[in-house]
């Protein structure tokens, strides 16, 4: 379960400063599936930088499985991150000298598994590019290397997938296969998964849809999402 | 290998330049570094071999007097004393001219007592009894090792000509000697020869030089000293190579550090390319870190990646400094003879020592200069991962912060330099945050003149002039590194050539005062500041009474050893003329000279430092009627030695030493127009036979000026090879510089610029880098110059210099930094106009 209470957190700009997230409690459930709308700005990376202990929160507690993380180092919120979140990001960052098994590899290796071979193929077979292990990113298109993107964030096997903006660097029909992806990976296997978008292809997936605003987290139900 | 040390490697693998380039500047460092040190070394060693060869298995020498040994008391020590394991022993050198005025040292020995001494005389093919034989009967016979002969194309039975103390001389080769490979290097470069032989060719008649001794125990050290007349001293064999060691100490320092100066531009390169690694990869480190790698876990990806470059570099690098010592070992052999001692260097003696200081140096300094960006690199936040921007903001809110840094660091680097210490380490290491902290107000500098440059290019250029300087900002903590790379490198140059201009001048003054008089003749002599050759004395009455001279100088040189240290004792007979050409630190001229003809003694600057001297201060000098208290009456400037000069009045100096003969004699003529005439009637003197050279001011003054300059070649070489070093550095900074902004540069073709105009902006913002280096080397030069100057030659030699800032050297220098600019820049112009604007656009 993922817990935030009272949390606040403002960035100061020179002599301004701007809170992006104001007094926030939410609570997700275990293999739930979150979806974040909100404007350019509204904080919505910055929520999953607090949840992912990234970024401290200036006042408040996070919760991670009942772990206050905001009460542990920079290492030891690491090492949770390490064992408990896989990250998808909206410009795939792919490690570009590594190869797709080796990007593959290196979480399960960051965890301490060593024999990786089986877990990776199976993974690539999951996400349909089970030749593709001995290229390299830049090798690939971008549809392909946010699918090995998706990959990597679930390799190890983690409770938690946080995905900021997945499909906002991909075409339609691309980010439909994704959104088919995640359905079938992280869905379908009861992860947790929030995620910032906005696209509206998405709230399929959706347990819940949340709108930030103003720092505020409001519940949309799944009708005013598509309106 | 784990996926993240792949990922490490496989990066520098992707930018193969980068690495080849880096890893090279290291590779110079290093290959100087060594090279100085093996050349260093191998001098020393081939000095010590040359006195091992002559010392044999000699556990002491017998030092007489100035005037060496009688005869009489060596025949005492063996005939009365019963002393049986004793050996008389004479040396000198031999020059042959046609061999590349290849220097042997000429020792005569007794045949008879050689067998407990020199092995290699003692070999069965070798005895007397064999080939030796032929030395006792031919005089002026000599033996040589069969390689020494073979390199010079003779075998016994042939002869050569040489030339000993300025005269010309024809050996005989009677015998070769076997090479074994103990023996080898100790017999290199040695002529044998019997000692009657010897005392006639070194012009030592019925006198040696020392008594070499075998000693079994202490006491019968103490029999012996016991039957030597008292003034005598018994050396431990090895003194004379430890003080030649010890004379060499401050110059094979002051190389050392020039080189280190290669190694320092080369760690600039490491932290460069280090830096622009972390500074392209912070998405990717982002991302790492987003997906659970440590901070600690970065840190080490970096010094992993740093360490290869290192271990490349320094590989490089040990295997250029075997090659380039062989370079340099001429030119240190050479001024070590012009101002030291005699040596012929002909080996290359490379130690473990040297390899392992050498590598160890190479990769401590890559790890050094890899700490920062690795720091850097592991304080990227998992954020940057989402970001695609702000990466400089980050320094430019820094610039105040880093300029008040630097500032505290420049003066944190005044402070260990003005520590009081004698130590030169000491004071190089002070430079270390004085070069650190001018590096951290380049960006102080570079906002600075952007300001000024900005609205200029603007007017003059349009657009692409604007965004040429203000791309200096954007890509400040890239631009910066690269400025401050070249600046420092510039700096070097500026620093090293202005002290050695100072120095230059410095000297040239102190020529023009010191060489007062028109004509000087002395012996010649195989090593330009020495006179070990001795006049007759009676040539300077018959110098004195040539028409047309109006007055004469003489001088006797000494050399004193005395507690493992050598003393140069010079005895003058200066007239009153010739004390216009001496300058005191301190006191009354007059007052001084008053009590140097009492008796006192007179101190060069240099050796007042080495002793810790002042007026009025005590020096005790070994005389040849046993140790004895001066008064010290002032110290004088001086550049002749390094090692320092002791004068003292020639009467005195009569009273207490035995030594015969003068050194030098200089003489005023009546008029300019005379002075060729007196010349010749000089030359025309009788001189009992020996060679005499007389020469007029400006042949001296020339010839002082040339040692000098000769002297300072390695270091002019070093320097260059630091431009090279840096030019490398900008090369590669300029080319990681462009090929970052590749993205922004394929935005601006898309928008319309032609590739001549793209090819502009880079060119144009690559000038303003090396007029920027330029603008910052100069303060900087010339602060390294006074250091130098004020600093690092007064604790290394304790000599005064006036520091001169050289107007041409500070143009050349700012010249060299815009060249070098440009040019670096051509190559990633050319390469960023031809790019097609789709790639460039196109993410990694």
């Amino acid at each position: 379960m993922i817990g935030l209470y009272g949390v606040s957190k403002s960035f100061t700009e020179g002599s301004s400063t701007h809170t992006v997230i104001r007094d926030l409690d939410l609570t997700i459930r275990e293999g739930e599936i979150v979806i974040l709308f909100g404007k350019s700005g509204s904080g919505k990376s910055t929520l999953l930088n607090l949840i992912s202990g990234i970024d401290l929160p200036d006042a408040g507690r996070v919760l991670i499985r009942e772990r206050d993380i905001t009460t542990l180092t920079e290492n030891e919120r690491t090492l949770i991150r390490r064992d408990n979140i896989g990250f998808i990001f909206q410009s795939f960052n792919l490690i570009p000298t590594l190869t797709v098994k080796e990007n593959l590899q290196l979480p399960l290796e960051l965890k301490g598994m060593k024999d990786s071979s089986e877990r990776i193929v199976s993974i690539l077979n999951e996400v349909g590019l089970p030749d593709r292990a001995s290229t390299y990113p830049d090798k690939l298109s971008g549809g392909e290397q946010q699918r090995i993107a998706i990959a990597r964030a679930l390799v190890h096997d983690p409770g938690i997938i946080l995905a900021d903006e997945p499909t906002g660097n991909l075409d339609y029909d691309t980010g439909l296969v994704i959104v088919d992806l995640l359905d079938r990976v992280v869905k379908q296997k009861g992860k947790t998964m929030i995620m910032v978008t906005h696209s509206k292809d998405v709230i399929g997936l959706a347990d819940r849809i949340l709108s930030l605003r103003e720092g505020k987290i409001t519940e949309l139900k799944t009708d005013s999402a598509i309106g | 290998m784990d996926s993240l040390t792949k990922s490490a490697v496989r990066n520098l693998f992707r930018h193969p330049w980068q690495f080849v380039l880096s890893a090279l500047g290291i590779a110079v460092g290093v290959a100087l570094v060594v090279s100085i040190d093996i050349a260093g070394h191998s001098s020393s060693k081939a000095f010590s071999l040359s006195m091992d060869a002559v010392a044999g298995k000699a556990t002491h020498h017998i030092i007489g007097t100035s005037e060496g040994i009688p005869d009489s008391v060596y025949r005492n020590l063996r005939v009365n004393g019963g002393f049986r394991n004793t050996a008389p022993v004479i040396e000198t050198y031999a020059s042959i001219p046609g061999a590349n005025r290849r220097i042997f040292k000429l020792i005569g020995v007794d045949f008879f007592a050689e067998r407990p001494f020199r092995d290699y005389l003692s070999d069965a093919g070798s005895s007397v009894d064999g080939e030796l034989k032929l030395l006792l009967t031919r005089p002026k016979s000599v033996a040589a090792s069969e390689q020494s002969l073979k390199e010079l194309g003779v075998s016994p039975g042939d002869s050569i000509v040489v030339l000993i103390n300025g005269a010309e001389q024809t050996l005989h080769i009677s015998a070769s000697l076997s090479v074994s490979e103990s023996n080898r290097a100790a017999l290199e470069n040695l002529l044998i020869t019997d000692i009657a032989s010897a005392q006639e060719l070194a012009g030592k008649p019925g006198r040696i030089d020392l008594i070499d001794v075998k000693a079994g125990d202490d006491r019968e050290l103490q029999k012996l000293k016991e039957f030597l007349p008292a003034d005598y001293e018994i050396q431990k064999s090895g003194a004379r190579s430890e003080t030649a060691d010890q004379m060499l100490e401050a110059f094979n320092i002051n190389l050392q550090s020039l080189s280190l100066l290669a190694l320092i531009v080369g760690l600039f390169l490491i932290y460069n390319t280090m830096t622009f690694s972390v500074v392209r990869r912070k998405t990717v480190i982002g991302t790492l870190r987003a997906i659970g790698v440590t901070s600690g876990g970065i840190y080490r990806m970096v010094l992993a990646e740093a360490l290869v470059i290192g271990a490349a570099g320094t590989v490089a690098g040990l295997i250029a400094a075997y090659f380039v010592s062989k370079v340099l070992i001429t030119f240190i052999s050479q001024s070590i003879n012009d101002l030291y001692y005699v040596v012929s260097v002909r080996e290359i003696h490379v130690t473990p020592l040297i390899i392992l200081k050498g590598a160890g140096l190479g990769l401590i300094a890559t790890l050094l200069s890899s700490l920062k960006p690795a720091h850097e690199a592991s304080r990227v936040h998992p954020r940057a991962a989402m970001m695609r921007s702000g990466q400089e903001s980050d320094l430019l809110a820094k610039i105040p912060k880093f300029g008040i840094t630097g500032l505290l660091l420049m003066l944190a680097g005044g402070i260990i330099l003005l520590i009081p210490s004698r130590n030169i380490w000491l004071s190089y290491f002070g430079i270390l945050p004085v070069i650190t902290g001018f590096a951290m107000l380049t960006p102080l500098v570079i906002t600075g003149l952007e300001k000024i440059f900005s609205p200029a290019l603007r007017s003059m250029f349009g657009i692409t002039g604007k965004i040429a300087s203000r791309s200096m900002i954007r890509n400040i903590s890239r631009t910066y590194i690269a400025v401050a790379a070249l600046a420092l490198a510039v700096a070097a140059t500026v620093g090293v050539g202005t002290m050695i201009s100072s120095f230059r001048d410095t000297v040239i003054e102190w020529l023009g005062s010191r060489l007062n008089a028109d004509i000087f003749v002395s012996a010649p002599n195989l090593i330009s500041r020495r006179n070990d050759v001795v006049l007759p004395d009676e040539l300077a009455d018959k110098i004195r009474g040539v028409n047309g001279v109006t007055g004469i100088n003489f001088y006797r040189e000494l050399e004193i050893y005395q507690d493992g240290k050598k003393i140069h004792l010079i005895s003058s007979g200066v007239s009153k003329r010739g004390f216009d050409g001496f300058e005191f630190k301190d006191g009354n001229p007059e007052e001084i000279w008053k009590e140097f003809t009492g008796g006192d003694i007179i101190v060069s600057e240099p050796f007042a430092y080495r002793y810790d001297l002042d007026a009025g201060s005590m020096l005790k000098l070994k005389t040849d009627k046993g140790m004895k208290d001066f008064r010290v009456a002032g110290v004088y400037y001086d550049y002749a030695s390094d090692q320092g000069l002791v004068a003292i009045y020639h009467n005195e100096f009569r009273k207490h030493w035995d030594a015969k003969g003068l050194s030098g004699i200089s003489a005023y003529a009546s008029d300019e127009g005379s002075i060729e005439r007196i010349k010749n009637d000089i030359q025309n003197l009788d001189t009992g036979g020996q060679k005499i050279l007389v020469r007029g001011y400006k042949f001296l003054r020339d010839t002082s000026i040339e040692v000098f300059d000769r002297t300072f070649l390695v270091a002019k070489a070093l320097q260059a090879l630091a431009v090279i070093v840096a030019f490398v550095g900008i090369f590669s900074s300029l080319m990681s510089l462009q090929l970052e902004r590749k993205k922004e540069l394929g935005i601006l073709r898309a928008n319309g610029l032609l590739p001549s105009q793209l090819f502009g902006i880079v060119s144009l913002q690559t000038l303003l880098m090396g007029i920027t280096a330029g603008i910052l080397a100069l303060p900087l030069g010339n602060l390294l110059a006074a250091i130098l100057v004020y600093i690092i030659n007064k604790r290394s030699f304790g000599w005064t210099m006036q520091f001169s800032a050289v107007p041409s050297i500070m143009t050349e220098a700012l010249i060299l930094a815009i060249v070098a600019a440009v040019l670096a820049g051509i190559y990633p112009g050319i390469r960023m106009s031809k790019t097609s604007p789709a790639n460039a656009l196109r993410e990694e």
